[in-house]
């Protein structure tokens, strides 16, 4: 361990600030560009999914009038 | 000779081989950024020159030499892409560019705020700081000339041809400690020299490059993943591999 104490490490001889910045900023980054990943990724299963049962829908409805 | 790629041009084979590549890419790529982020900042000694505001090189030095490599693999898509008009090439450009912008923006702004304690300033315009810019102009070109015509395989052929020719700024970027006066140190790891850092610092910045590389490739290809789904939905490989839940 480099630091002493956990006040210490948090401060980073008095370059906390930009320490601290840049890896919250990259924190953030890297959290929004995975979280567009997966986001986009649950939006496109739905429409799948969304497709798949209209298409049911459109076949027992076919059937049906077919019975009728 | 190059007969065992033709199966991986079919979407579905594509979709499940980058599926394994990114599982892998993922976790190795999570850990390692982890282990050496939490290296670097808590366990290697202090710069005996700038303290503690050294340690922002763990995140700054990865995301510029990724910014870089992401640049060149993605302009070896789109060559691929414009030469044997493979779609999967054009779609992977598509896929890595805002990841390699987020790469750039990255290393342009921990860049800036490290350099505010160590050189007195945010920014200057030298050579490695403006062309580490055009950089993250050239990504936003991509992406922006990509989405700007209705027609995706049109888009896809102007986005490719501004890749091919950014390339370019590359070995601009690379050289340009050398070859300009700069504000910016030349390189402090190289392949063939002996590395100009202590091995108790020079540690975790390796593994954090090797890692922040893997992440690269892992959100690359799970964008390439999403443009498959979507680009494909309507066809039955896709919902057989969304009911095997991959």
């Amino acid at each position: 361990m480099a630091f002493e104490s956990f006040s210490a490490f948090i401060q980073m001889g008095k370059h906390g600030f930009y320490v601290w910045l840049s890896y919250g900023v990259g924190l953030l980054a890297f959290a929004a560009i995975w979280g567009h990943c997966l986001f986009t990724r649950a939006k496109i299963v739905a429409g799948v999914k969304d497709l798949e049962a209209r298409r049911q829908r459109r076949k027992t409805t076919q059937q049906t009038e077919r019975v009728l | 000779m190059f007969k065992w790629l033709h199966p991986y041009a079919k979407s579905e084979n594509l979709y499940r081989l980058s599926g394994k590549f990114l599982f892998w890419f993922g976790w190795l790529g999570t850990i390692g950024a982890i282990i050496g982020t939490i290296w670097g900042l808590a366990f290697t000694p202090a710069d005996y020159q700038q303290g503690d505001s050294f340690r922002i090189i763990y995140l700054h030095v990865p995301t510029a030499m990724m910014s870089m490599s992401g640049y060149l693999g993605m302009a070896i898509a789109a060559f691929i892409g414009t030469v044997w008009q493979q779609r999967h090439a054009d779609m992977t450009v598509i896929a890595l560019a805002p990841v390699g912008a987020v790469y750039t923006f990255l290393a342009l702004f921990t860049g800036a705020v490290w350099g505010k304690p160590t050189w007195g300033t945010y920014w200057v315009w030298d050579a490695r700081l403006t062309s580490e810019l055009i950089l993250l102009f050239l990504y936003l070109g991509v992406i922006a000339l990509y989405y700007a015509y209705e027609d995706k395989r049109s888009g896809a052929r102007a986005a490719a041809i501004l890749a091919m020719v950014g390339v370019i700024n590359v070995p601009i970027i690379h050289y340009s400690v050398v070859w300009w006066n700069s504000l910016h140190q030349g390189a402090t790891v190289t392949v063939f020299e002996k590395p100009k850092m202590d091995s108790s610092m020079l540690w975790p910045l390796l593994i954090n490059i090797v890692a922040f590389g893997l992440i690269l490739g892992a959100l690359t290809l799970m964008r390439l993943r999403n443009d498959l789904l979507m680009k494909e939905g309507h066809r039955p490989w896709v919902k057989k591999v969304l009911e095997e839940g991959r």
